[in-house]
């Protein structure tokens, strides 16, 4: 077994909270709290969860967008929690991000082949006609053409400036991109032209996606492993098969009944199981299960002992005291 | 089924000299949910300002009529409809958070609406309110009276909306996107409130949203909309059955869905939705079409009756319902 590209041990992220000003007492939201995973060449590992579950600050903390607070981020062999700033620089040169919102990622003065070429130009790692060369290829590859290189952001459509961000995130080749909700913003029929790019750019590039979103028929759509966070936990994590097949948290099971099947009659005849209540607030300290508050099944010791991820029969890690461990269900 | 309630008659809508909403008819019945569904700029949002009559500065309504209980709505003077607005006819919107009053407690943000139609004593007022968010399914809703929006999440505040929407019992309710800011289990628990609430009161809702999943849930009857006008019309269950318009069919299988294979080249809308300057005379999909043909190209399909209770605006429509049936 070769090592993972991508290895996050036990990481934190908590953002201070001002209070008021007498108060001494200092309060932090605890974005992410404690989240472990790896990541293989080549492959999609999905990051889905509902707003504020911690799925964009861990995504940021990836590429040291934000500091982590504690644990470790491994990318191919090196500590990215560790390394100085000369050493972060190298690194990203194989790490790569995309955002929801293509508006915002592209500077609007900045002619669209500057922007894509601007990694390699700030690198110094090509120049002149090796330089347009290659943008007119990353254009190419992203199903736009050379003859776009000169013209300005606000000329593109919606779907057209996601498909120029991503050539950007192409321009160094790297080893992972993280994606974080790349088709939220695109109308359905944009949507499934740029998970199609997505899906063809990685099959014939072979670089990982950490892909960030809420969404998760697209989640399922593009991924080969699932995780599945809430208010900063991992709750569960799974191939994809298995996790839509089984899901074993009561938080995937709630997530995905939630979730109406373009079906009429398969929807009528779904049973949804719908949650109570809302997300406690982030920055109270937590006792038990951070499910507990609004799980249908929530016991005793789910409010006082925080269950461990432990691997289940299926081969899913599922953070869940109901959840019987591989052992116990094998000998039942 | 009793009569419609709502009628809306060859209806359009233009901003700078543009019908950006081109002549669009339909009818919702009592107890009926119809659903608009579209992409965004296709008209669906600026229909539901039009009947409401809050369609922005810029645009107005240059034709048609919106008929509800014995009044022309597009004609009625403003404080004709004011009366009628929140009242008999409500909406709701996709923010929940902005479409609240941030300097108003909830309890009073109510208040204000009941004693706009229905006038009472304070307390009789408040007692209403109070009910109101109850019937909506919000815990502990004499504490959330006293609060401000800024201290609800958006799925409260969205109940809010509702109570407040509903606190006079209209009797059509329009919902523009109601759940689109709104996480999958947050969603659920809205969708859950509308269809006991429409089984509880019998209104009337229009549901305009982009999600098949959200119109398969809701609705009974479904318009679909493209570049302000309707291609499609059907009742729920046919329409996801047989696309009879090329978009539908498109629309619907270019969604990622659960039960099918991962990964696999999902089918794709080529190019993008005309802009309303370049309009020509042919059929508004035609640049993006697969069953495209000259005729297409020439002369604009009109929405025709092909069955009972179900229109299609396409020349080739029994070419494209056969060609759905054959599996993607």
């Amino acid at each position: 077994m070769t090592a993972p590209l991508l290895e996050v041990q036990d990481l934190k992220v908590h953002y201070p909270v001002r209070t008021g000003w007498l108060s001494r007492r200092k309060l932090f939201v605890r974005a992410v709290d404690g989240v472990s995973f790896a990541l293989g060449r080549g492959e999609t590992l999905g990051l889905v969860g509902e707003s504020g579950c911690g799925k964009s600050t861990l995504g940021n903390a990836i590429l040291r967008i934000v500091e982590p607070t504690a644990g470790s981020i491994r990318f191919k062999g090196e500590d990215v929690t560790a390394v100085d700033r000369g050493g972060l620089h190298r690194l990203r040169r194989h790490m790569q991000m995309i955002f929801q919102d293509p508006y915002s990622s592209l500077n609007p003065k900045l002619p669209v082949g500057e922007a894509i070429g601007e990694p390699l130009r700030v690198r110094g790692l090509l120049k002149g006609r090796a330089l347009a060369e290659r943008v007119a290829e990353l254009l190419t590859l992203v199903g736009l053409g050379p003859e776009h290189r000169g013209r300005y952001p606000h000329e593109f459509s919606g779907g057209q400036r996601q498909r120029l961000v991503i050539a950007r995130a192409l321009a160094l080749s790297p080893d992972l991109i993280v994606c974080d909700e790349p088709v939220s913003a695109l109308d359905v029929s944009i949507r499934s032209q740029i998970l199609n790019l997505l899906v063809a750019l990685q099959q014939r590039l072979g670089m990982a996606y950490v892909f960030i979103s809420h969404d998760l028929s697209v989640i399922r759509h593009i991924s080969d492993r699932v995780v599945v966070m809430y208010l900063g936990h991992v709750v569960e994590v799974a191939d994809r098969d298995v996790l839509f097949a089984r899901p074993l948290h009561p938080y995937t099971q709630a997530l995905i009944s939630a979730i109406p099947l373009p079906d009429p009659q398969a929807q009528r005849a779904k049973r949804r199981i719908i949650l109570k209540g809302e997300l406690p607030s982030p920055t109270e300290p937590l006792t038990g299960c951070p499910f507990h508050t609004r799980c249908p099944l929530a016991e005793d010791r789910c409010r006082h002992v925080k269950p461990a991820l432990e691997r289940k029969a299926s081969g899913a890690y599922v953070a869940c005291h109901l959840v019987p461990p591989a052992a116990a269900a094998a000998a039942a | 089924m009793a009569g419609p309630i709502l009628t809306v008659a060859d209806l359009a809508v233009a901003i700078a000299g543009r019908r950006v909403v081109d002549g669009i008819s339909f009818a919702v019945k009592t107890g009926e949910t119809l659903a608009i569904v579209g992409e965004s700029g296709c008209g669906k949002s600026m229909t539901a300002f039009a009947i409401m009559r809050l369609l922005p500065q810029a645009a107005r309504i240059s034709g048609g009529a919106v008929l509800f209980e014995g009044r022309d709505l597009a004609r009625i003077a403003e404080s004709e409809m004011k009366a009628l607005r929140g009242n008999r006819i409500s909406l709701i919107f996709q923010e929940p958070a902005s479409s609240l009053d941030p300097l108003m407690t909830v309890a009073d943000q109510l208040i204000e609406a009941i004693n706009a139609h229905k006038p009472a004593s304070h307390s009789e007022a408040a007692a209403h309110a109070l009910a109101m968010l109850r019937a909506v399914g919000i815990a502990d809703p004499a504490r959330r009276m006293r609060q401000y929006p800024f201290e609800l999440s958006g799925g409260m505040c969205q109940r809010v909306m509702i109570a407040i929407a509903l606190a006079c019992r209209p009797s059509v309710l329009l919902a523009d996107e109601p759940t689109t800011a709104l996480d999958v289990t947050i969603q659920a628990q809205i969708l859950e409130l509308m269809k006991r609430l429409r089984s509880e009161t019998g209104t009337s809702i229009v549901l305009i949203t982009h999600d098949m999943g959200v119109v398969a849930d809701m609705a009974d009857r479904v318009l679909v909309m493209y570049a302000g006008r309707i291609v499609e019309e059907a009742a729920v269950d046919d329409l996801f059955q047989a696309q009879h318009h090329p978009y539908t069919m498109l629309l619907m299988r270019s969604v990622p869905r659960l039960d099918a294979p991962p990964k696999r080249a999902l089918p794709v809308i080529e190019g993008t939705v005309p802009s309303y300057a370049a309009l020509g005379t042919g059929c508004r999909f035609a640049s993006r079409c697969p069953f495209v043909s000259e005729h297409c190209r020439a002369e604009e399909p009109p929405l025709r009756q092909i069955a009972p209770g179900r229109a299609t605006a396409c020349w080739h429509h029994e070419r494209v319902a056969a060609a759905g049936m054959v599996p993607a």
